[in-house]
């Protein structure tokens, strides 16, 4: 059973590779749209049997490297946590793959499997990541999601800007990776094993020097594929790509898998206050500047993108408060709510051509099916009450409150304020009440039936949490009323008071948007880096090696062929020239035999 | 017995060739050969069962004695090492044929074709004699014989068929390079054979002092370790240069971009290892004691090399400039790996020589490719072409992954094994640490390089140009061949783990 569904996951791509081949020998022969259909298919067989067997699934082993003469093996294990993660990207995934089947129609069949092949490459690497229980396996499907998010950022390739951003957002994920392993490897030599549990065991018993640092290193890849402060440039800039790309992989999947991992090894992170205090600092910070930045933005894209990082911030919050399995949730029912909004926004974008919200505003009316699965996904995101998006919220906010000192908490207010005022703005700006242009919005059902399978996640805030509860078994503590009131009370009132004073708090609040731009738009800083150390350095570098070693290796002939041509004049040709040198040459040397003799 | 076939397999391709009047004969008769050779060493992995079991030490063979005195024999030993080394050898070969399948012709006569034809396969045929008998040998001399014979034909190989390369120079040498004509193909061969020589010079300098002052050329027979600190030097700047070990390198990229693609292929493939062979057929097990005295300044070397290749790769335009640079950063991996000591680091050592000789074939393949088909090497000439040769792009874009050592390919479990290897000679120690942080500064930087290279070349899409080409059957082949092999040693690297078994007990510190 296990094996089959390996099989299935390795046999989506597959069968997009073959469906290509067959498709550019018989051309007429198959429709276009088989770059989806059995994607999809594979994929809902391999998510029905992971839903209802899971309990006879077994561990996994494949050996793979001999290293300090034992042998690493890659663990794929089917326990809850793992599970429950690998049914969220399938869901995703599943909506993802019918949304693109109507999304790039209108593309050539080159492009069209350029899209499909990645998408699916990558939904297979991330179903793998959530299953994989050591860290070589996956450190190997972590690097592939930052292949096949290279390849999707960059699929207009007639926009330089998208390839450009795709370009940054692997150079920087790769730079990460790159700790990521280094880290992988310190550990290892300590631990001898790479299976998290063991690595859990050896990091709480040994805490000196070198796990501290390789625990860092590894925090250091797992920031950058979050888009964690210092590294958050390329997450907004990676919304060059298709929106369903960026639904899947920026939002919901790719840029979570860190904090999965974070959650894996958060019982040994425990013993480590440095890291708990990076881990938490860095989720506050990003949590507060993305949120007060996304308040700020225009671009629809750009918003939703902000909000993202800010809501990866808020996952990291608790990890490094020890209560890692509320970042957990806040992840589960995160992905929901900003995979639907994204997938929203895409079909706003791809029928009205415009991404400012400006231009987008009042266009999408209440009163219809978009109107409506809308309204839920800003609701979520605000953190409203019954709907899944303010379960998680709530325990992070208040777990937070009564752990830490009244500045932490305040900075986190703050953040979650922004957090209602930009989903509020969204919501109030694209939303109509008035039935107007009720007619452009037909019923697709290619694009209703993902939005709407997420919209009902989304919207069942008792359900989803239930089941979450059920699937982990992990006991939160119970909230009391008077706190749960107060919250809802708070975010309702900053979402009805931004509906009335929208102008006047944006003119306020002026100086925190100087403050959050200085932080975030530090992609000069990439630049200059770049150029100033790599191009620089490379040009001295290759000016040094053309011009002073290779120079040096041809002066060396160089001196010798102008000697060489230099005695050549002395035989001219003449007899009389010949006859005076040899005169020369025998008084030259009676000279020197006089000389040396005495004579 | 049935393996020293393998030396006599190309001799008569070379004779089948030059009789030949058939181009078809003249093109497939070597690939042919090679594939039976390749064939032969493969049987012999498994009727010896060298992979399942640790029976299989060596095979010896003697075939006559030259000179008694000095213990000067015709000999030849196969190890687990040399297996290995003799495919990958074989693997290039085939690669370096396939390339010259579609080569660039001169003039239209069918005898001018058949001619040049002729002329190149018989010296690759020539090349792999010397390169395999290289690395079966068992005896100094025959090293430095077959040595011979794989260096005389790069010569003729690039002043025959080589580019002439349009360099812009600068600095305060500039007259010296206007002088030599820098860039044409009289300037590379001629650099390449002086430097070859050289080397081979102190080479052979080096092995008849170890010869004689121990009495027996056979390399088994040396066991007291020749303790003098002038031989090592004459043989560490030999094979140094040979491998272009930093500075004794700027042969290399010049080499690499004057030579037509089957010389680039060969040079990076498994030419530029010959001083790495030397390392561990004759450095390492013979002299022992002193190279690991100076261990730390070959590490410092290959350190150098890592990181100043990948730097000056960083700015090239010309793409075989790039290959050239990034065949010379990643031979430092090798040197550095040799030097730990403990088997992960040899083993991967072993892994690094097979995988960057896999990767440097294949991007060396492409490279070629791109050149016959747009007639320009230049990055800056290049792009779109994702959309318009969409298939030659994606073994590109693989290349490139494979050379940063992308997980699941041979790059990621050699780079893998190395950082390894340093991290455990040095012990937990901070200097572990800063050491290991070479070779990944080495990987962020091919990353940088390399993918700047897709970026502008592949992704960007050039309006302008809208003509569809793309490679003919025979280059995907060996691409493909060439792709599933790096691939397969990515993914079950316990293959080629269980071939070498034990085998880096003999180049360890004694």
């Amino acid at each position: 059973m296990e094996k089959l569904i390996f099989i299935l996951l390795l046999a989506s791509p597959l069968s997009v590779v073959v469906f290509h081949f067959i498709k550019l020998k018989f051309n007429k022969i198959i429709i276009h749209e088989g770059y989806f259909t059995l994607p999809i298919i594979f994929n809902s067989i391999s998510f029905m049997m992971l839903l209802f067997n899971y309990e006879s699934l077994n561990k996994l082993e494949f050996s793979y490297i001999k290293i300090h003469s034992s042998l690493i093996s890659l663990i794929f294990s089917f326990n809850n946590f793992n599970l429950l993660m690998c049914l969220i990207v399938l869901v995703i995934s599943i909506c993802v793959l019918i949304y693109s089947y109507k999304f790039i129609s209108n593309e050539s069949y080159q492009r069209k499997f350029r899209y499909s092949i990645f998408l699916n490459i990558f939904i297979s690497s991330m179903v793998l990541f959530s299953l994989s229980d050591d860290l070589l396996s996956s450190f190997i499907f972590w690097e592939f999601l930052g292949l096949c998010s290279f390849f999707l950022i960059a699929y207009y390739n007639s926009d330089v800007k998208a390839i450009y951003s795709s370009t940054m957002a692997f150079w920087i994920t790769r730079f990460g990776d790159l700790f990521f392993l280094m880290g992988l490897i310190i550990i290892y030599l300590g631990s001898q094993s790479l299976s998290i549990s063991s690595i859990n065991n050896f990091l709480i018993n040994s805490n000196n020097y070198s796990d501290n640092l390789a625990l860092f290193f590894i925090l250091i890849g797992i920031f950058t594929k979050c888009a964690q402060y210092p590294f958050t440039i390329w997450l907004p800039r990676a919304m060059k790509g298709p929106t369903p790309v960026s639904a899947l992989i920026h939002s919901a999947t790719m840029v979570v898998a860190g904090i999965f991992l974070l959650f894996k090894l958060s019982s040994s992170i425990e013993f480590y206050p440095f890291i708990k205090d990076t881990i938490f600092y860095v989720g506050l910070i990003t949590s507060l500047i993305c949120s007060i930045y996304a308040f700020y933005e225009n671009d629809l894209k750009g918003i939703l993108a902000y909000s993202t990082l800010s809501h990866i911030g808020f996952m990291l919050i608790p990890i490094g408060n020890s209560a890692g399995e509320m970042g957990y949730f806040h992840l589960y029912s995160h992905s929901f709510f900003k995979s639907l909004l994204f997938l929203m926004a895409g079909y706003l974008i791809l029928k009205f051509n415009e991404t400012s919200i400006n231009k987008l505003s009042g266009k999408l009316s209440f009163f219809t099916p978009y109107g409506i699965i809308f309204s839920i996904a800003c609701l979520s995101l605000a953190g409203v009450y019954p709907l899944t998006g303010s379960f998680s919220k709530e325990y992070i906010i208040i777990d937070f409150i009564n752990n830490r000192s009244l500045i932490d908490s305040l900075i986190l207010i703050i953040s979650v304020l922004f957090t209602c005022l930009y989903s509020s703005k969204l919501f109030f700006s694209i939303i109509n009440f008035k039935r107007i242009g009720h007619d452009i919005f037909k019923k697709d059902i290619f694009y209703l039936l993902p939005m709407g399978i997420l919209a009902f996640f989304s919207l069942t805030g008792f359900y989803t949490f239930n089941f979450f509860k059920e699937f982990t078994n992990i006991n939160f503590k119970n909230i009391s009323t008077i706190e749960l009131i107060s919250l809802q009370f708070f975010v309702i009132f900053f979402i009805t008071i931004n509906y009335f004073f929208r102008d006047k708090i944006r003119s306020y609040s002026e100086i925190t948007i100087n403050i959050a731009k200085s932080f975030i738009e530090i992609e000069h800083i990439y630049r200059h880096i770049y150029k100033k150390i790599f191009v620089q350095m490379g040009s001295f570098v290759g000016w040094f090696d053309r011009n002073i070693i290779d120079g040096f290796v041809n002066f060396l002939p160089y001196i010798m062929v102008n000697t060489s041509n230099y005695f050549q004049k002395i035989q001219d040709g003449f007899i009389r020239g010949y006859a005076s040198k040899f005169l020369i040459l025998i008084i030259l040397s009676i000279i020197l035999f006089g000389i040396t003799f005495n004579v | 017995m049935i393996l020293f076939f393998i030396l006599l397999l190309p001799l008569v391709s070379i004779v089948t060739l030059s009789i030949s009047k058939n181009i078809n004969v003249i093109k497939f008769n070597p690939i042919i050969t090679m594939g039976i050779s390749l064939g032969i060493i493969i049987y012999f992995i498994f009727a010896q069962q060298i992979a399942s079991n640790g029976n299989f030490d060596n095979l010896y063979i003697n075939f006559y004695t030259l000179i008694p005195a000095f213990d000067v024999n015709m000999s030849f030993n196969i190890d687990r090492i040399s297996i290995l080394l003799l495919i990958l050898s074989h693997l290039t070969i085939i690669t370096a044929f396939f390339s010259t399948l579609n080569f660039k012709l001169i003039s239209d006569t069918y005898e001018q074709n058949l001619i040049r034809h002729k002329q190149i396969n018989i010296l690759i045929s020539l090349i792999s004699i010397g390169i395999n008998g290289l690395i079966i040998s068992n005896n100094l001399f025959v090293f430095f014989l077959f040595y011979e014979i794989a260096a005389i034909p790069i010569f003729l190989m690039i002043s025959t068929f080589g580019y002439n390369l349009k360099r812009e120079v600068s600095g305060p040498f500039t007259a010296i390079l206007k002088f030599f004509n820098v860039g044409s193909k009289e300037y590379g061969s001629y650099k390449i054979t002086i430097y070859l020589f050289v080397a081979s010079i102190l080479i052979f300098f080096g092995l008849a002092i170890l010869g004689i002052s121990s009495g027996s050329f056979e390399i088994s027979n040396i066991t007291t370790g020749n303790n003098s600190v002038f031989v090592f030097w004459l043989l560490l700047i030999g094979f140094g240069t040979h491998s272009a070990l930093w500075p004794l390198h700027t042969w290399a990229p010049d080499g690499h971009g004057t030579a037509p693609t089957a010389g680039s292929i060969i040079f990076a493939g498994i030419l530029m290892k010959i001083g790495v062979i030397g390392f561990i057929k004759i450095l390492i097990p013979i002299m022992n004691e002193i190279t690991f005295n100076y261990s730390n300044v070959i590490i410092f070397l290959a350190s150098v090399n890592i990181v100043y290749g990948a730097f000056t790769a960083l700015r090239q335009n010309d793409l075989k400039y790039v290959a050239a640079y990034a065949s010379l950063s990643h031979i430092g991996y090798i040197f550095i790996a040799l030097m730990t000591s403990n088997e992960t680091g040899i083993n991967g050592a072993i892994f690094q020589i097979i995988s960057h000789g896999l990767i440097i074939c294949l991007l060396f393949f492409t490279v070629g490719v791109i050149y016959r088909i747009k007639k320009t090497r230049m990055i800056s000439e290049l792009s779109s072409m994702l959309d318009y040769s969409p298939i030659l792009s994606y073994f590109f874009i693989f290349t490139a992954f494979a050379s940063i050592g992308f997980p699941l390919t041979s790059g990621f479990v050699s780079e893998f094994m190395i950082i390894n290897g340093i991290y455990k000679y040095f012990e937990f120690s901070k200097l572990g640490i800063l050491m290991i942080s070479i070779p990944i500064l080495g990987i962020l930087l091919t990353t940088i390089y390399m993918f700047r290279v897709v970026k502008d070349c592949i992704f960007t899409l050039n309006s302008n140009l809208n003509e569809f080409f793309d490679m003919d059957n025979y280059e995907i082949i060996i691409c493909f061949i060439l792709c599933i092999l790096i691939l397969f040693i990515g993914i079950y690297p316990n293959f080629i783990q269980s071939i070498l078994f034990d085998s880096y007990k003999g180049l360890v510190m004694k």
